[in-house]
This record gives C-alpha cells, sequence and structure tokens, in this order.
C-alpha cells in the first residue's frame, strides 16, 4: 500500500502547493489576527481591526500581483493559479475591500461587535478565492460551503433585528437545499467519468467527444449520467448566481443584510460564482455533452426580464438593488453564451466594472441609511442631492452605470459582452437583453429623478434646492473610509468607460490563460 | 447484498419522511437517527467499515444527542400546525413527483455501463478501509480537509455569535 | 499631434473642461461662471473656424486621440472625422453655442443654479461636438445617449415645476423608443460589416444586400426620428419647452435635434443604397413638415408655435435627405438653425419683458416696448416664411426645388402648402403679439432685456439675413453645394433629376405661398377682415383637431400608457404584493387568498421559495427530454 500512492497521484512539491495558495493564505492568517483581538478587550475597541483587514487585503493583493505571471497547481491539481485566478483574485480583493470600508460606519451605527465582522469578511474573501481557484469537484463544494456559512453568518448578523435573522435563516435553509443540488449533480459526474479533477474530466470527456472517430457521440449511459450531474450542477451554481427560478433568496438576503454586506454578496459572491461557473463552463459544459446554451440562453432571459420587472415594481432602492443584481447577472450570463474567447473576456470585463458600480450604489445606501432620512424607500431619497450633492453626483454615475448609460463603465461593458453574443449569433438574446436594458433604464433613472428633481407634492421632502446648507463633501457622521470607497468606485466606473483599454487588456490576458487550459 | 442495499434504502428513505411529517420535534429527532443508522449501512454495504462506525459515532451519537438536548431543553412538546397551502401542496408534491420521475428516467437510461471506480472491495480489502481514508485526506484532499476545519471553525464562532446574548 | 489634430481636440476640450470647473466650483464663481463659459465656447467657435479654413483650402483628415476599445478583431477608438461635413457642423454649433451662452448670462440671471446650468449647458456642447466628429458609430452612439441626457437635464432644470420634471421624463422615455432601434441598428451593422468604423462601414455598403441595408437605414432612422422629433415620436418636442428658454434655442432648434439630419448625411452611403429606407424618410419628413405645421395655426403658446415650426422644419430636412439631396438638407439645416435659434431668443426674450408670459391672448402691442426684440423676431419670422432675401428662402426652396425636380410632385405640393401654412402661423404670431390691441396687464411692466441678450438677437438676425447668400447662385452652382458636394460624392445617385422646371418658377411659386399666408394672418388679425372666430366656427372640428394636436398625446396614452398602468398596477397586485412583499403579508396568498390570514411569515415564504426553486430544477432537467 505505501507504494500504491505516490504510483497514482505523482508528486507534488510541497513549495509549489503552497506557493499556489499564498493569497488565500495571507487573507485567513489576518482573519485569525483580526480573530485574536477580541481576547484583549481594550484592543477589540479601537480600529485595530478595520485596520488590520484593510492591510491584510493590501498584503494578499501585493503578493497576487507577485505571484502573477506563474502558473502553478497545487495540492495534487486541487487548486490552480494562473492569470485566470489573478484577475479574479483581484476582483475578489478590491470588493472586499470595499466593503470592509463601508463596513465602520455601518457596524458603529447599529453597534454590531466588529473584530469578528472583519473576520468572517477576511474568512469569506478567502472563500471565495478558494471557489475561484478550485480544480477539483470536492474543492469547489468545500469552498462553495465555506463562503455561503460565512455569507450566512453576516447576513444574520444584526442581532435581535427580525429582518436580518429571518433574512439569514431563508438563506440558509435554500442554500442548502441548492447546495444538495450541487453536490448530487457532482456525484452524477463522477459516476459518469469517474473523475473529480476538472482538468481530468475535460481530458476524460474530449478523448470520448473526438477520440477515436472524430465523432461528438458519448457513450450510451455515460450521456445521461452526465448530462444529469451538470444540470443539478449548474442548478447549484445558479443559485449563487442568483439566475431566475433560482434566485428567491437574493431580494429577502439582501434587504435583510447589513448593507456592506450586501454589497459584500452582490459583488463577492457574485463573482466568485460566476468565475467558477465560467472555467466549469470552459473546461466542461463546453463539450458537447448536450447543448447547455439553450438552458443558459432561457435563464438569462428570465432573469433579466423578471429583474427589471420586479425592479421597476420596487419602492425600496436596497430592494430594487438587489432586483436590478438579478437582472445584472442575466446579463452577465450573456457573455458565457457568446462565449469563445471575446465573450469570456467580456464577462470578465462586466464583472470588474459590476463591481465597482454595485459596490458605489451600495456606499452611498449606506451614507443615507447613517443620514437623517427616514427609510430607504425612494420617495424619501426626494431632493437629497441638495443636501448631499457629491454623494448623490456619486449615486447618480453608479446608476447611470448600471443603466448602461455611455461614458461609464457599465456601457462598455454591456457592449463588450452583447457584441460578444451578436458575433456568436445570438441575435435574438441581444435583441431581448437591448430591450430589456432599455426597459431598465427607466428605474435606475427614477431614482435619479427622485434625488434632483423633488416635486413639492412629495410629503416629505428632506429639503428644498438652494435651502441646503451642507455644501461639503463630508457630512455629519460618514467617515472617511466611505468617501474613499465611493472615490474608487467613481474613478474606476468612470476610467472603465472612458479608458477601458487597460482593463480589457488585462481580462484578455485572463481569459486567455482560461482558454489555454 | 442487493437485498441489503435495498433493505437499508427504504429504511433511509421512509425515515427522511418522517422526519419531516412528523409533528412532534422528539419522533422526528429519532427518525433522523434512523436514518443516519441506514446511511451507515450504506457504507459497510462499501466496505467503508470505518465510515460507518464514524457516521454513527458523529452523527447519530454525538449530535442528535445535542439535537435532543436541545429539544427537550426548550421542552418543544408540539409543533403549531403551520398553515399550508392547498394549492401550494398540491404543486409542490406534482413537483417533486416530476422530479423523481426525472431522476428516475435519468437513471434508468444511464444504466447500461456501470462505471466503477479503482477502489473495488478486493483493493480496499488488500489497503484496509481506513488507510485508504488516511491517505486521500492526507494527501490529495489534504487542501479540502483543512478548509473543512476552517469551515466548521468559523461556523463555531457564527454560532456562538448567534447564540450569545451581550458580547 | 500636428497643428489641426491640436485644434480638433481642443475643441472639445474646452467644453469639458467648463463642465468639469463650473460644475465643481461653480458656487465659488458665482456670476462669473457665465461669462467664463461663454468665452470657453466662444474659444471653441474661434478654433472651429481656424478649423474650417484648413479644412475648406486643404482636405479633411481623420485622427485618433487614444485607442478605446481593442479586444480582438473588434478595434474602436476615440478618433475625430474632418471633413467639410463635419467642419460645416462644428462652426455652426459651436457658434450658435456662444451666442446662446452669452445671451443666458442675462436670461438666467439671479437663478439660484446659474453655475449649474452653465454646467450642463457646457457639458451638452461637449458632448454635441463630439457626436459631430466622432468616427465611429460607438462613439456616435455614446455621444447620441449623452446629448440626449443633457437635453433631459436641461429639460427638466426647474425642477420644482412638476410639468417641467415630467417633460424631461417624457422627453427621456420617448427618446429611448427611438434609440432602442438605433441600438439596434448599431449591432446589426456591426453583425454585418463586423466593425464599427465609418470609412470600412461604407466600403462595404456596395457589396451588402439590399435588404440589410434598408434595415439598418431603417432602425437608425428610428433614431433619428426620437431625436429629431419626427411623428409619430414628436410629442416629447413640444413639452421640452418647459426648460430654459436659451436651452430651447440651443438644444431643440439649433443643434441637438438636427443631430438626426446629420446623421443621416453622415450615412448618406448607408442610405442612398436603400432606396426603400430613402423613401420612408421622405414620407415621413413630408408627413410631419405638413403635421406639425397644421398643429401649429392654432396654438397660443408662443414657445410652443416656434416648436411645432422645428418639428416641421426638421420634416423638410428629412424630405430634403429623403431624395438624396443632401447638400439642400444640410443648407436648411444651418439656415435653420441660425434662425430658429433667433425666434427662441426673441421668443425667450418676450417671455423675459413679460415675467414669463407666454399666451398670445394675454400679449399684444409689444412692438413700442420692446422695439429690439419685435425687429429681430419679425427678421426671423421673414425667414422661417422663405421670403427672400431671409436665409429660409434660399434653403427651403432649394429642397423644394430638388422636391419637384426629382419628381416627387405630391411631396413637394405637401410642402409648399406647408410652407404656406408656416408663413400663416409665424404671423399670426407677430401680429397677434407685437401689433394687435395690448391684452396685457395694466399692472405688468414692460421692458425691453438688456444689452446682453439683444446683441445675440441681433447677431443672429444679421446672420439670418445674410447667410441666405451662399446660396446663390442657384441649384447645383451654388457655393454652399459646390463646397460641401465634395463630401457626398460615393452617394449612389438613386434619384435622378427627371425635370428641369427653371428655378425663378419654383421660387416665386414658395415666395406666393409665403406672401399668401402673411397675408391672410394680416387680413385675421391686423385688418380683422374676418373674424377669427367666424373661422373658428365654419371649420370646428379642423379647429378641434388642430388645437388639440391632433389627439397624439391623448392616443399614446390610450394606446400605451393606460395598458401599461393596467398591466403594472396587476403586476403590482401579483407580483408585488403577493409574492415580493410576501415578506409582509404572507407568502401563500400567491396562489389563493384564503391563506392570507396566515401571517406564519417565515413558512409560507420559504416553502414557496423552495417550490419555485423545485419547479427550476424540474424545468431544467426536462430539457434533457426535450432537445
Amino acid at each position: 500500500m505505501h507504494n500504491i500512492m505516490p504510483a497514482i497521484y505523482g508528486l507534488n512539491s510541497l513549495e509549489k502547493s503552497m506557493l499556489s495558495i499564498i493569497p488565500e493564505a495571507v487573507v485567513i492568517l489576518f482573519a485569525f489576527i483580526v480573530l485574536f483581538l477580541t481576547f484583549f478587550e481594550k484592543i477589540a475597541k479601537s480600529k485595530n481591526s478595520y485596520y488590520l483587514s484593510l492591510i491584510g487585503i493590501a498584503f494578499s493583493i501585493l503578493y497576487v500581483v507577485m505571484l502573477s505571471g506563474r502558473n502553478l497547481t497545487g495540492f495534487y491539481g486541487s487548486v490552480v493559479f494562473n492569470g485566470y485566478d489573478v484577475f479574479l483574485f483581484i476582483a475578489i480583493l478590491l470588493s472586499g475591500f470595499l466593503t470592509v470600508l463601508v463596513s465602520k460606519d455601518y457596524i458603529e451605527n447599529f453597534d454590531l461587535p466588529y473584530p469578528e465582522f472583519y473576520s468572517i469578511i477576511l474568512f469569506g474573501i478567502s472563500a471565495m478565492m478558494f471557489l475561484v481557484a478550485s480544480n477539483n469537484l470536492i474543492m469547489v463544494f468545500i469552498s462553495l460551503e465555506f463562503m455561503s456559512i460565512c455569507s450566512y453568518i453576516l447576513t444574520g448578523y444584526i442581532r435581535g433585528n427580525a429582518r436580518s435573522t429571518e433574512a439569514a435563516l431563508k438563506y440558509l435553509i435554500l442554500g442548502t437545499f441548492a447546495s444538495a443540488f450541487l453536490i448530487f449533480g457532482s456525484v452524477f459526474i463522477y459516476a459518469a467519468v469517474g473523475h473529480l479533477n476538472l482538468n481530468s474530466i475535460h481530458t476524460y470527456l474530449e478523448n470520448i467527444s473526438y477520440g477515436n472517430n472524430g465523432s461528438a457521440s458519448i457513450l450510451s449511459g455515460m450521456g445521461e449520467y452526465l448530462s444529469i450531474g451538470l444540470l443539478l450542477f449548474m442548478v447549484g451554481l445558479a443559485f449563487k448566481m442568483s439566475l431566475f427560478p433560482f434566485h428567491a433568496w437574493t431580494p429577502d438576503a439582501y434587504d435583510g443584510a447589513p448593507t456592506p454586506i450586501t454589497s459584500f454578496m452582490a459583488t463577492g459572491i457574485k463573482i466568485a460564482a460566476f468565475a467558477v461557473f465560467l472555467r466549469i463552463y470552459v473546461l466542461i459544459y463546453n463539450i458537447n455533452v448536450i447543448n447547455f446554451n439553450d438552458i443558459l440562453w432561457v435563464l438569462a432571459v428570465l432573469s433579466m426580464t423578471f429583474g427589471n420587472i420586479a425592479a421597476i415594481l420596487s419602492a425600496n432602492v436596497k430592494r430594487l438593488l438587489a432586483y436590478s443584481s438579478i437582472a445584472q447577472a442575466g446579463y452577465i450570463l450573456i457573455g458565457i453564451i457568446g462565449g469563445g474567447f471575446y465573450g469570456y473576456s467580456g464577462t470578465l470585463f462586466y464583472l470588474f466594472t459590476y463591481i465597482f458600480m454595485t459596490a458605489g450604489a451600495f456606499a452611498v445606501v449606506i451614507i443615507f441609511e447613517n443620514s437623517d432620512i427616514a427609510s430607504l424607500d425612494i420617495k424619501n431619497l426626494s431632493g437629497i442631492a441638495y443636501k448631499y450633492p457629491f454623494i448623490s453626483a456619486a449615486m447618480a454615475l453608479f446608476m447611470l452605470s448600471l443603466a448602461g448609460i455611455p461614458v461609464t463603465g457599465g456601457f462598455m461593458g454591456k457592449f463588450y459582452v452583447f457584441s460578444a453574443a451578436v458575433k456568436s449569433g445570438y441575435y435574438w438574446l441581444v435583441f431581448i437583453a437591448l430591450l430589456n436594458s432599455a426597459f431598465a433604464a427607466y428605474y435606475y433613472i427614477k431614482i435619479i429623478v427622485k434625488m434632483y428633481m423633488p416635486v413639492k407634492e412629495d410629503s416629505n421632502v428632506s429639503c428644498i434646492a438652494g435651502e441646503g446648507k451642507n455644501y461639503g463633501i463630508v457630512n455629519g457622521n460618514i467617515s472617511e473610509g466611505i468617501i474613499l470607497a465611493v472615490i474608487i468606485c467613481l474613478f474606476f466606473t468612470l476610467i472603465m468607460g472612458v479608458y477601458p483599454q487597460i482593463f480589457i487588456n488585462f481580462a484578455n490576458y485572463s481569459a486567455a490563460s482560461l482558454a489555454s487550459l | 447484498m442487493e437485498a441489503l442495499f435495498y433493505i437499508f434504502a427504504f429504511i433511509a428513505i421512509f425515515s427522511a419522511l418522517m422526519v419531516i411529517s412528523m409533528k412532534n420535534p422528539l419522533t422526528s429527532a429519532l427518525y433522523l437517527v434512523l436514518c443516519f443508522f441506514a446511511l451507515a449501512g450504506f457504507y459497510v454495504l462499501l466496505d467503508m467499515q470505518f465510515l460507518a462506525v464514524m457516521q454513527i459515532l458523529v452523527y447519530a451519537g454525538a449530535i442528535m444527542v445535542l439535537v435532543v438536548l436541545v429539544i427537550m431543553l426548550l421542552n418543544i412538546s408540539r409543533l403549531n400546525a403551520v398553515k399550508t397551502d392547498f394549492h401550494q401542496k398540491i404543486i409542490g408534491i406534482i413537483i417533486a413527483i416530476v422530479l423523481f420521475g426525472e431522476i428516475v428516467i435519468y437513471t434508468v437510461n444511464g444504466m447500461t455501463k456501470k462505471p466503477t471506480g479503482i477502489f473495488t472491495h478486493s483493493v480496499i480489502n488488500k489497503i484496509g478501509n481506513t488507510q485508504v481514508i488516511g491517505n486521500f485526506l492526507f494527501t490529495k484532499y489534504t487542501l479540502s480537509f483543512e478548509i473543512a476545519s476552517i469551515l466548521l471553525f468559523v461556523a463555531i464562532i457564527g454560532a456562538y455569535l448567534f447564540a450569545k446574548k451581550k458580547l | 499631434m500636428d497643428f489641426k489634430t491640436t485644434i480638433t481636440w481642443l475643441i472639445p476640450l474646452f467644453p469639458l473642461a467648463g463642465w468639469l470647473l463650473w460644475g465643481l466650483f461653480g458656487r465659488y464663481l458665482k456670476g462669473f461662471s457665465g461669462y467664463l463659459a461663454s468665452a470657453f465656447i466662444g474659444i471653441s467657435f474661434i478654433l472651429s473656424v481656424i478649423l474650417f479654413f484648413i479644412v475648406a483650402y486643404s482636405h479633411g483628415f481623420t485622427d485618433t486621440l487614444y485607442p478605446w476599445v481593442h479586444a480582438g478583431t473588434l478595434k474602436v477608438g476615440v478618433s475625430a472625422v474632418i471633413d467639410r461635413l463635419s467642419v460645416i457642423m462644428l462652426v455652426m454649433v459651436t457658434g450658435v453655442s456662444t451666442l446662446v451662452h452669452i445671451y443666458s448670462i442675462g436670461y438666467m440671471q439671479d437663478d439660484k443654479g446659474f453655475s449649474r446650468y452653465f454646467s450642463f449647458l457646457n457639458l451638452f456642447v461637449f458632448s454635441m461636438i463630439m457626436l459631430v466628429i466622432s468616427n465611429n458609430v460607438l462613439l456616435l452612439y455614446v455621444f447620441w445617449e449623452a446629448v440626449g441626457f443633457c437635453s433631459y437635464i436641461l429639460i427638466g432644470f426647474w425642477y420644482e415645476k412638476k410639468s417641467a420634471s415630467d417633460a424631461g421624463k417624457k422627453a427621456f422615455i420617448v427618446n429611448r423608443v427611438g434609440d432602442f432601434g438605433f441600438a439596434t441598428g448599431i449591432f446589426l451593422l456591426f453583425m454585418t460589416t463586423k466593425t464599427l468604423n465609418y470609412e470600412k462601414i461604407f466600403a462595404m455598403v456596395p457589396t451588402m444586400p439590399t435588404l440589410t441595408v434598408t434595415v439598418i437605414a431603417l432602425l437608425l432612422f428610428a433614431g433619428a426620428v426620437g431625436k429629431s422629433a419626427q411623428f409619430p415620436l414628436h410629442v416629447w418636442l413640444p413639452d421640452a419647452m418647459e426648460g430654459p428658454t436659451p436651452v430651447s434655442a440651443l438644444i431643440h432648434a439649433a443643434t441637438m435635434v438636427t443631430a438626426g439630419v446629420y446623421m443621416i448625411a453622415r450615412f448618406h452611403v448607408l442610405f442612398s443604397y436603400s432606396p426603400t429606407a430613402s423613401e420612408v424618410v421622405l414620407i415621413v419628413g413630408t408627413f410631419t413638415a405638413f403635421f406639425a405645421a397644421f398643429i401649429a395655426l392654432t396654438q397660443y403658446d408662443i414657445k410652443r408655435i416656434v416648436a411645432y415650426s422645428t418639428v416641421s422644419q426638421l420634416g423638410y430636412m428629412f424630405m430634403a435627405v429623403g431624395i438624396g439631396s443632401y447638400t439642400a438638407g444640410m443648407f436648411h439645416l444651418i439656415s435653420h438653425a441660425i434662425f430658429k435659434g433667433l425666434l427662441f431668443l426673441t421668443a425667450g426674450s418676450v417671455m423675459h419683458g413679460l415675467s414669463g408670459e407666454l399666451d398670445l391672448r394675454k400679449m399684444g402691442g409689444l412692438y413700442s416696448k420692446m422695439k429690439t426684440t419685435a425687429i429681430t423676431f419679425i427678421v426671423g419670422g421673414l425667414a422661417l416664411s422663405g421670403i427672400p432675401p431671409f436665409s429660409g428662402f434660399f434653403s427651403k426652396d432649394a429642397i423644394l426645388a430638388d422636391v419637384y425636380n426629382k419628381g416627387y410632385y405630391f411631396a413637394w405640393a405637401v410642402g409648399e402648402v406647408a410652407a404656406l401654412m408656416t408663413a400663416f402661423y409665424i404671423f399670426r404670431l407677430i401680429f397677434l403679439a407685437f401689433f394687435a390691441e395690448s391684452k396685457i396687464d395694466k399692472g405688468l411692466h414692460v421692458h425691453e432685456s438688456p444689452k446682453i441678450m439683444t446683441i445675440p438677437m441681433i447677431i443672429m438676425a444679421v446672420l439670418a439675413s445674410t447667410i441666405g447668400f451662399l446660396g446663390i447662385p442657384p441649384l447645383n452652382h451654388s457655393v454652399f453645394y459646390k463646397f460641401l458636394h465634395v463630401d457626398f460624392q460615393n452617394a449612389k445617385n438613386f434619384a435622378p433629376i427627371v425635370n428641369s422646371m427653371p428655378w425663378y418658377v419654383l421660387s416665386s411659386i414658395s415666395v406666393a405661398a409665403g406672401l399668401i399666408g402673411i397675408y391672410i394672418a394680416y387680413l385675421l388679425y391686423i385688418k380683422k377682415a374676418i373674424d377669427p372666430e367666424k373661422i373658428k366656427n365654419m371649420f370646428k372640428p379642423v379647429y378641434e383637431l388642430s388645437y388639440n394636436k391632433v389627439y397624439i398625446d391623448e392616443i399614446y396614452d390610450f394606446l400605451i400608457v393606460k395598458p401599461m398602468l393596467v398591466f403594472f398596477g396587476f403586476l403590482w397586485k401579483v407580483v408585488d404584493i403577493k409574492i415580493i412583499d410576501g415578506a409582509v403579508n404572507g407568502i401563500a396568498g400567491a396562489f389563493g387568498n384564503f391563506s392570507v390570514k396566515a401571517r406564519k411569515i417565515q413558512n409560507g415564504m420559504l416553502m414557496s421559495y423552495i417550490l419555485t426553486l423545485s419547479i427550476g430544477v424540474a424545468a431544467v432537467l426536462f430539457y434533457y427530454f426535450i432537445r
């Protein structure tokens, strides 16, 4: 028995393995450090945990940058680190960074225990990174669960708040339900091909599909197992991506969770889920088992349409953003359906812009929450632009970007994925998507209109133009951190619309290393 | 062997159904224990005695005892009847049947070729089932194993955060 | 970068810088932002003139500022095409903008949003300049949206007025309809040609199947219909008059609304290879020219009259580009920009003098009180009516002569009738406002506008009476034609000239139409030879039709808005209350009312969530059987 294992698995150098998970390991290390701060009450009550988390994320980014360009496989092929991961790690870490930045005010406002909060955010970030990096089905499942556990805890973090707890419970139960499908699917896949490693499955399928006689056929029996496995697996991931019939948790969890966490879920989780789906899509789904694009096509259309209709009907900003994120997931999916190098790079680009516009919008929502407005109902935003000119201008830009109005990152992203789909011949899909985004612009603009054009009849106009005495950027109990987050988001949203070339190159580099797997 | 499999399968499904349909939480919990036993039976059939024992020890032994204890502590005698919608129930049942049917059709269609892994009975018996698991956990799946441990740690922190009144 | 490219990029740079400066530091600059903004635009204007002479005496060029999107085979740059077409537009846009900026200093005085106003106005000028010079479809689309956005903000500038913010919303929504077509057209164009660059697209057009060209051209035209307020998407423009008057002059008369015409002129290759699409353009243009003039006959709001006249004049331009007379269309675009800008500015001056009064029925006898305004307004009115030697005569006549000579007699006849109506309604306005007996409140202190407003008006009036001479000698021998025709040589000549009616015959018919219109107005409102009320009663149904704007708004309300409201109300009830807001009311209600009492929130909700999820799974798995 001692000689059987190495023969099967070969030798992997420990150094290489360790190197491949350094960015994640750094985040976990800092998560533990932050957690240990709770032992010392004096330190715990200070802002150390906040700064430590930021430093940890910054270190991780540093390591990612240092490691970029390498192509590493670690732990017997469980994880990989290549250009694809570089892009997505940076995306996830930035999303985490923004989340931590915007959390401080919120935590102080709601008096939440904070070293644990930051610690779990860090754990969540590492889980997302593991999910992106994972290269076998067990790793996918474990890191997905890890990520989910962190988000369940964070969703219900406001103790004693019924909405928050309820949201966490719903999310937990639905999440477990979806995970069951995911693992059920993995089992079928394993039963069909006898491999858990994504690369091995890929090679195995390629040999079968285009093997001896070049015909794209699948052994009878195996095809059934494989397709049911892949379909169920897709359901599990679609849940995390909040695509239409599997979206049910999204509005409630987004609404109930503390707003920084909503932002984290909307950006981080979505990116991680899309990233892992894209990797598996390229490796497995893309091989002609059955035509998955038909299903994805329908899911994309349904998500866009449902998200937009529900968003139009919602009266609350947070809920509106939740529904809009469902619609956005539909748009992102179009890039994957479009496929090809161009489509993948477009998807990645879209994901990157999506972080900044969404995180920015949520940062503004947090500022509104901390200010003196009664609730996050859209009607309460009436005329707020004259009280917080800078913040409202930023919000307007994020909304325009989400609506896909030109000169913003959102427009470039949409244009990129739509043209990829057009290139692959999905005309109707793009037509529907265009119709949808034309339709969606309405509710994004509605927020801008409310902020800038208060109508006198509104009962609780916060303030009337010209009377706003507070013209300063920093207002009341808004900290520098959140302003910094807004500025970062603004900067990226604009730069990705005006000069997107660097990001496109980055996405291309990333997509290239994905496609060459 | 095959007869045993069907028996265990029947027990597992039956007890799982009972878990969700019983009004009394304690009865539910006990059926859950039964379900875990049935699952342990599968492991035995697969020559994984170590897993079977762990299943019983950890799930049926430790976890279920905790669950039962909590139920008794909270003194939940009976769940208040949840008002369920008749239509919803019907749709639920139909969907469940459809799902079940679909999976059955898939599996039946896929029966023609049975894929087998490398760990057949003879290989496992040669190496020893505990060793196989150990080897996997410390070579191929080290990372997954480690992440699972962190996951549990985070889950504990989460439980602590939810449960503690004042931090 | 050499001299000419530097100039090219400096032209949009100044307004852009202006936008940022007044936007960010406006509150420190107070009133100065107006002067500075005008100066910035003025510099842009001077640079445009320099560029004009460079291009006029050498030749056009293209330049890329930086590569914008390079991904795979898709290569799009932030690049400009500077040829005779775009420099003419540039000079017009920056010139009119400069005058309007100067005028606005007086008009917007004391407005609390003074700096904000100039900031947005500069942003608009920047977007418009970029729209004009953009060298690829994507950039065009970007700034196509951007000008729309600026117009939307500026229409709703006085947001406190509900009507203003509603008008802004209306403009936005109506334009979305057109822009959706435009975006689809661009995607279709990209799909067939695999490129976004103008030159490459135009090189490919002759080889493309006619049907594809037609579909693309029609979709692009849909965008133009929205932006240039043609029937049936014209409804937003009259409402847009809720914005400040200088905005109407600049955006809704001179520049943005003409973007549709400019776009077709720019895509002349595409349109000329599809006679069908061009025919549609002609039909829509002709119909709108008549239709809007018809509505304008009976309106009482002076700004709305001028707005409908804009819609009608844009119709003439579309007639021109619809028959392939691109130079004639552009000529009318330029001359119209000047005289219509003038009309709006003077209308604003009237408003200013009357403290915001717009209703014709409450005016009269203004001539003696505000002479400058009156005279400049009459100059604008004469230009609009096509009376020589004012510019409108030359440009409108160039179009109508071409329409006749290319054999579209019916369109020509409609155009002449519309010309008659135009002359009538604008002089009805002039007579009622300036010459009829005064119906102004005695308490109102009527005053002439300050110099800062009248000087731009006088400059515009001088231009409106002289610019037309570019149109002689007539027809294809004119200065303007010879200058611009170079750019349209690639167009396919799909509508050859079939008649050679001498120009003086056609011109005299047009002038006669104009004079008759004016004379009728004179008879009705000055001489009082016929009582207008009598005529009103005589043609009651027609009058009602015109007065109520052919009920287009009501029809839209009935056909689109109401059903949408009903639909969304239904959705609201079903989706929102029963499903989405189930968190409050119990989701169980989604499937039947009788369990609404059940307030077991979590259970009810979760059950149905899981149910949706399972339905989804079942459906996804079902795909395997039907594939």
